[in-house]
């Protein structure tokens, strides 16, 4: 029996399948209501965003035919799982032609068209190393999101949704022509969400969206298209904290950003310090053309503008203004004093006591921003400024802020060719090739997003001022010393990012009745390089003009080979070998103030393989993998404020190399016609799996704080995602067209990503071998295991008069209001070995319940 | 296109349905109200040596004297009127520059005293203090350190004359540690005042200067010490020639050597240390800084409980006695725990950077110190008096302490003020 047993599970181990075909189910109801959760691991805040931005793929891969995939994709997104671990550069995605990887970081940012459901519910996708049309792809699979009308469903659809997580509303309108006799096409659609706060407290939502595709089929061989979309969204955003606040004010949706702000009608009014503001319109021209039989290529000259920008409070010369401070916190006053307890006497404990108080009522001028006292500051600090532009008789004296609200923006000008296409070289073999050319710019700098009531900044930089004598280091631009900033001036720092890359595929593919199978290599040349228009004060030599240009040329291979045992049984195996570019964002240790690169800047590597078995039986389609894969010589790149240094601290790692290896299995089972079970597993181990190499820097000095440091890292996890992960479900197709579900998730294996300084010798270097201590600087945080139970249910109704569909859908996800799952946080990077508890964990939550609930009406 | 266009519409008014950014009114100005105008005299005169706190609306008018821009000051600020000056402690850094002119509301404010410098607690920037225009620069009192009255002048803007830094190959504080340093700066007429500067100070790393001249500053107290705070390093104008003669460069002021570890450094001012032994959290038996201003040595790791063999030099820089007539050196000393005593040695011949156990004729001096400290269960230090020098009178001569612990005893020494006079 038990030996009947292992043989079926290694039988499951090495036998897979590869999904070629993409069936069009409706998955409306799910992939509407997957939301932007909290944000995973990073150390600045505004990694921390786009990450968590990043996360929300999983919407794609619902959609998918693949057992696995889309249960995964919609059921474990509320923990913020990764498929396999990967994140999310390894996936590529195309939008109707248009490759939508930020060439920064190859993140994929869904927000960017974010409410354009109806057009993005129907990709094609491929999950793993898998052949694909549009490209060489990577290890995590491939999306291609088409918007042409006349790939889409002919006819309108409106719907309104209601819902209590980041927006409160919704409403939207597709409306596709389809192709006329003349052959033209119009697909429009349009959305728009909002909430005057959301889930969160202190958090607001306001979207808009729109996709306007115009296709001309001008004969049989030409077929044009003009597409244009974008999704203008602003939005308050929450923090995360450390768990003091959130036992402090006994919620566990604690947001810091926020605070009172009095109108003149002597109301007060919640606002966010710390809000997004992003438009990115995308566009496309796109020639289709078959130029025989057998050959097809499809050309995509596109350009991607806008801007994406983050406000956040900056001060100048003043009290540090957020509530969740450490020296604000009635720990600060325990760590400075000693313990409450014992025989210890406390000369404060009034303080603390008093403190604490204030905290539990989540009196607002303490547990938030006060933005009336910011404005008073403001309102009173009479300064005058000589020397204004370096021009020694030019002086303002006025109200110089020392608070304001600044916005970081990334405004990208990016324009490329695409071109692919397929040729059939003999009926069961066919040759797929494509040629990518882009050039990428990106326009960096900070803004004055709103000076609080003051008349102007001065751009100098505080930290340096306090450091040097000479004046000129605190200059954050030498060419125009004493800079006077008002609202929308550029100030502190003002560069570009340029990132040119080509890059050509080709691919063979042989089907048969047995095999299918698929071969291909890629090479392409990168090419990144800073541009400063800025003069810095601490580094004049290497932070204006253009700086030396990095080059990498890269290389891959990947193989995949399917065997039909029987059409129902089908194994496969994938494998894959790469090297790609390091991404622009990790290669300079302080883009901000200079052009220098991180030492040792190399390529990453990319080695990976899975196996798989898939069956299809006529009650239950299964497929179960194994999968390993390696991710070497990844640069880590990350920076945060330091208060004793006064200053950002820049913290580079090289030689980070990560493993990524587990099992996945998954299976839908019919139990009767209108009963389905189904269920999704997968166990994984990533680890960190090489002793990584830092460089340390600061930004306002020439001073390297440590090289070559060597971080301990091996064996550590990967932290932000669960590594283990199992739904199960049931769902009930009624006859009468209306269904039910009920899903179970279930999350464990959640470690906090580590601190790399942490795991040094130098860390430890103040205790000896053997003190207990030494474990709570090294070891790393397991968070707890999780769960959430999700229903789900909708009904149609047909209107037989005007051929029409009436539909209602409804989600409650958390139904079990679990609101103690930690989804995921991390080790703050500043530390203090002697007293790790200084600057403890930052942790999120899990939504606790919520609901979606929407009406739509297709005609 | 026309059939279109009413979708289009839609499309158009869901996207410009979105209500853009979020609009706020300015809150109101709290006004801080400006109540009785009292003098900084009057005021100070309210002080009667127990923290007061003031429940009246009174408001000081006043110029602010000195800016924390450069790290010198932190979370203070000085005002003054004509009457006087005083301290004003502030809750948060930041916000008052030298030149404002400002008026601070005293309602609720507690006035005390800091080792007997008066000073207003607590003060917030925000909520206290009213700026009323900028730029009204206060000219400093020029005096001497002699006519300072410790009481009326306390606080004041004030300007020295012809007074130079007594030890000059020394920084004005330890940059490295961020520790204070304090300086006697002197006059020709043996008056002295103590020169403080924080760790943190931009300057604090810069070399004192060398010569003789004027330097502008605030003058505190503590206790009976005249003190001075710098508040720009460019209003210190010594470049003059020193009392007596000769314009600095390197001189070592009154003494011929003159260590006091105030700058939290073993070796600043050309000190050197040399050591062998055994390393696990700590070089053990290597000369450190104790409590921030004294030189200590000790071979026992308290945390396992075991003494490391080891041998420790603390080696002065060269010095010149051929000009003197009865040179001699002086130093306090402790010492705790049972272990060797610390060893005198004196040499001709040492070349200044090698290892002292390989390099030099060194004469062990050891027994011609009047009074090494035994053992009394305490720190106190005692002084060595005074070891006459004139035998050993030559142009380059260095002295040593030689440190030694074994694996199974070691004692701690402690040394200061070690200074060589004639």
């Amino acid at each position: 029996m038990h030996a009947n047993k292992i043989n079926i599970t290694l039988l499951f181990l090495f036998l897979a399948t590869l999904t070629k075909s993409w069936s069009q189910t409706d998955s409306i109801f799910n992939e509407d209501s997957v939301d932007i959760l909290v944000p995973v691991f990073t150390t600045t805040v505004d990694l921390l965003e786009n990450e968590s931005q990043s996360q929300d793929i999983s919407g794609l891969l619902q959609s998918s035919r693949d057992v696995y995939v889309n249960q995964a994709g919609f059921n474990f997104s509320a923990a913020r799982f990764r498929l396999r671990g990967y994140s999310s550069e390894n996936t590529r995605i195309f939008f109707n032609g248009i490759p939508v990887n930020d060439p920064e970081n190859g993140w994929t940012i869904w927000s960017y068209w974010g409410g354009l459901n109806d057009i993005t519910r129907y990709p094609e996708n491929k999950f793993g190393i898998s052949s694909a049309d549009a490209t060489f792809g990577s290890i995590g699979g491939y999306s291609y999101i088409s918007a042409l009308p006349s790939e889409k469903k002919v006819g309108s659809r409106f719907s309104y949704a209601a819902t209590n997580r980041s927006y409160r509303n919704r409403l939207m309108y597709t409306y596709n022509t389809g192709l006329n006799s003349k052959g033209w096409g119009l697909l429009i659609s349009g959305s728009s969400r909002w909430s005057d706060e959301g889930y969160v407290p202190g958090t607001y939502y306001s979207s808009g969206s729109y996709l306007l595709s115009i296709e001309k089929k001008v004969n049989e061989t030409h077929r044009l298209n003009f597409m244009v979309l974008g999704a203008p969204t602003v939005q308050g955003r929450q923090g995360i904290a450390i768990q003091e606040t959130y036992d402090l004010t006994g919620d566990n949706f604690y947001n810091p950003y926020w605070g009172y702000q009095t109108q003149s009608d002597g109301t007060r009014k919640k606002r966010n310090a710390r809000n997004r503001d992003n438009h990115k319109p995308y566009m496309t021209l796109a020639h289709y053309w078959n130029i025989s039989d057998k050959l097809n290529l499809q050309t995509n000259l596109y350009a991607i503008t806008g801007k994406t920008g983050n406000t956040n409070l900056n001060w100048y010369d003043a009290k540090d203004p957020r509530p969740d401070y450490y020296k604000y916190l009635p720990s600060y006053l325990l760590n400075n004093q000693g313990t409450l307890s014992g025989s210890q006497i406390i000369t404060n404990e009034e303080d603390y006591n008093n403190l604490t108080a204030l905290w539990q009522s989540q009196d607002p001028s303490t547990s938030q921003l006060d933005w009336d006292a910011m404005y008073n500051a403001n309102y009173k600090n009479l300064y005058t400024q000589n020397n204004v532009g370096g021009d020694p008789n030019n002086s303002i004296t006025g109200n110089r802020s020392k608070y304001i609200i600044e916005e970081y923006r990334l405004d990208p000008r990016h324009f490329g060719l695409n071109s692919f296409g397929k040729y059939q070289l003999k009926e069961n073999q066919q040759i797929n090739f494509g040629l990518h050319v882009s050039r990428y710019m990106s326009k960096n700098y900070r803004m004055i997003n709103d000076l609080l009531g003051g008349d102007f900044w001065v751009d100098i930089d505080q930290f340096a001022e306090q450091d040097f004598e000479d004046p000129n280091l605190a200059q954050n631009d030498l060419q125009e010393i004493n800079r006077v900033a008002r609202s929308g001036d550029i100030f502190g720092y003002n560069y570009n990012i340029h990132v040119n890359k080509n890059e050509a595929f080709v691919e063979y593919n042989l089907n048969t009745a047995k095999i299918e199978s698929f071969a291909a290599v890629t090479l392409s040349n990168s090419t990144f390089w800073r541009n400063g228009i800025m003069q810095n004060g601490r580094f004049p030599e290497n932070s204006l003009g253009n700086s030396e240009k990095q080059n990498f040329y890269n290389y891959g291979a990947k193989l995949g080979f399917l065997y039909k045992i029987t059409g129902r049984h089908l194994v496969s195996f994938n494998g894959l070998y790469k090297t790609e570019a390091p991404f622009v964002r990790n290669a300079y240790v302080s883009p901000r103030t200079r052009d220098q690169i991180v030492p040792n800047l190399t390529s990453t590597e990319i080695i990976s393989g899975d196996i798989n078995y898939n069956v299809r039986l006529p009650f239950i389609k299964a497929r179960i993998t194994g999968f390993y894969t390696e991710i070497n010589n990844q640069t880590w790149a990350r920076s945060f404020y330091h208060d004793e240094y006064r200053t950002f601290v820049n913290y580079m790692m090289t030689n980070v190399d990560q493993l990524f290896m587990g099992l996945e299995f998954g299976f839908e089972s019919n139990i009767t016609s209108s009963l389905q079970f189904s269920g999704a597993f997968t166990m994984g181990d990533y680890l960190f799996n090489s002793r990584p190499v830092a460089t340390v820097t600061r930004d306002n000095s020439q001073e390297v704080i440590a090289e070559n440091k060597t971080v301990y890292f091996q064996n550590y996890k990967i932290g932000g995602m669960p590594q283990q992960a199992t739904t199960i479900g049931l769902k009930y197709n009624a006859p009468k067209y209306w269904y039910a579900g009920i899903n179970f998730n279930y999350f464990a294996d959640i470690y906090l990503s580590p601190n790399p300084d942490r795991r040094t010798s130098e860390a430890i270097a103040g205790y000896g071998i053997g003190y207990p201590y030494i474990n709570e600087v090294i070891d790393q945080t397991k968070l707890d295991n999780g769960n959430a139970v999700n229903l789900f249910c909708g009904k149609s109704w047909k209107i037989y008069k005007n051929n029409s569909y009436l539909r209602l859908n409804l989600n409650v996800n958390n139904v079990l209001n679990n609101t103690t799952f930690k989804t995921g946080g991390f080790e703050q990077l500043r530390y203090d070995a002697s007293n790790i508890d200084r600057f403890p964990n930052k942790f999120g939550y899990m939504y606790g319940r919520t609901f979606f609930v929407m009406l739509s009406y297709l005609f | 296109m026309k059939n279109y266009s009413h979708h289009i519409s839609v499309i158009l008014l869901l996207s410009l349905f979105i209500s853009c950014n979020k609009t706020y009114d300015e809150p109101p100005v709290i006004e801080i109200p400006e109540g009785t105008r009292i003098s900084i005299s009057d005021l100070k005169d309210m002080f009667t040596g127990s923290p007061i706190t003031i429940d009246s609306n009174y408001s000081i008018y006043g110029n602010i004297t000195c800016e924390e821009t450069n790290g010198n000051f932190y979370k203070e600020a000085y005002i003054q009127d004509l009457s006087g000056a005083i301290k004003l402690k502030l809750d948060a850094s930041g916000g008052l520059y030298i030149g404002d002119s400002v008026r601070v509301n005293l309602n609720g404010i507690t006035m005390s005293e800091y080792g007997d410098l008066i000073q207003l607690d607590n003060i917030s920037v925000d909520k206290q203090i009213v700026k009323l225009s900028t730029e009204k620069f206060v000219i400093p009192y020029s005096t001497s350190i002699d006519n300072l009255n410790i009481e009326e002048d306390q606080s004041r803007l004030i300007k020295l004359d012809s007074v130079e830094f007594q030890s000059t190959n020394i920084t004005y504080a330890d940059a490295i540690n961020l520790a204070t340093g304090e300086r006697y700066l002197n006059d020709c007429n043996g008056n002295s005042i103590l020169v403080r500067t924080s760790g943190y100070a931009n300057f604090a790393d810069d070399t004192v200067a060398s010569g003789k001249g004027s330097i502008v500053g605030i003058f505190t107290r503590y206790g009976s010490t005249k003190q001075f705070i710098i508040r720009d390093i460019n209003e210190v104008n010594m470049d003059g020639d020193r009392c007596g003669g000769g314009s600095g460069g390197g001189g070592s002021g009154n003494y011929i050597l003159n260590k006091d570890f105030n700058d939290g450094s073993v070796t600043s001012g050309g000190w050197g240390s040399f050591w062998s032994g055994t390393t696990t959290s700590e070089n053990w038996g290597e000369w450190g800084i104790y409590g921030g201003d004294v030189a200590a040595a000790s071979n026992f790791d308290i945390n396992t409980f075991t003494n490391f063999a080891c041998e420790s030099w603390l080696v002065s820089p060269s010095f010149d006695l051929t000009g003197t007539t009865s040179p001699y050196l002086v130093f306090d000393n402790v010492t705790r725990y049972n272990g060797p005593g610390l060893e005198l040695y004196i040499s001709s011949n040492y070349d200044g950077s090698s290892d002292p156990s390989q390099q030099g004729t060194w004469l062990n001096i050891t027994s011609y110190v009047p009074n090494w400290d035994t053992d009394s269960g305490d720190w106190s230090f005692v002084s060595s008096g005074n070891i006459d020098l004139t035998q050993f009178i030559s142009n380059n001569l260095n002295i040593a302490f030689k440190y030694i612990g074994s694996n199974s005893d070691g004692a701690t020494w402690e040394l200061d003020n070690i200074i060589v006079n004639d």
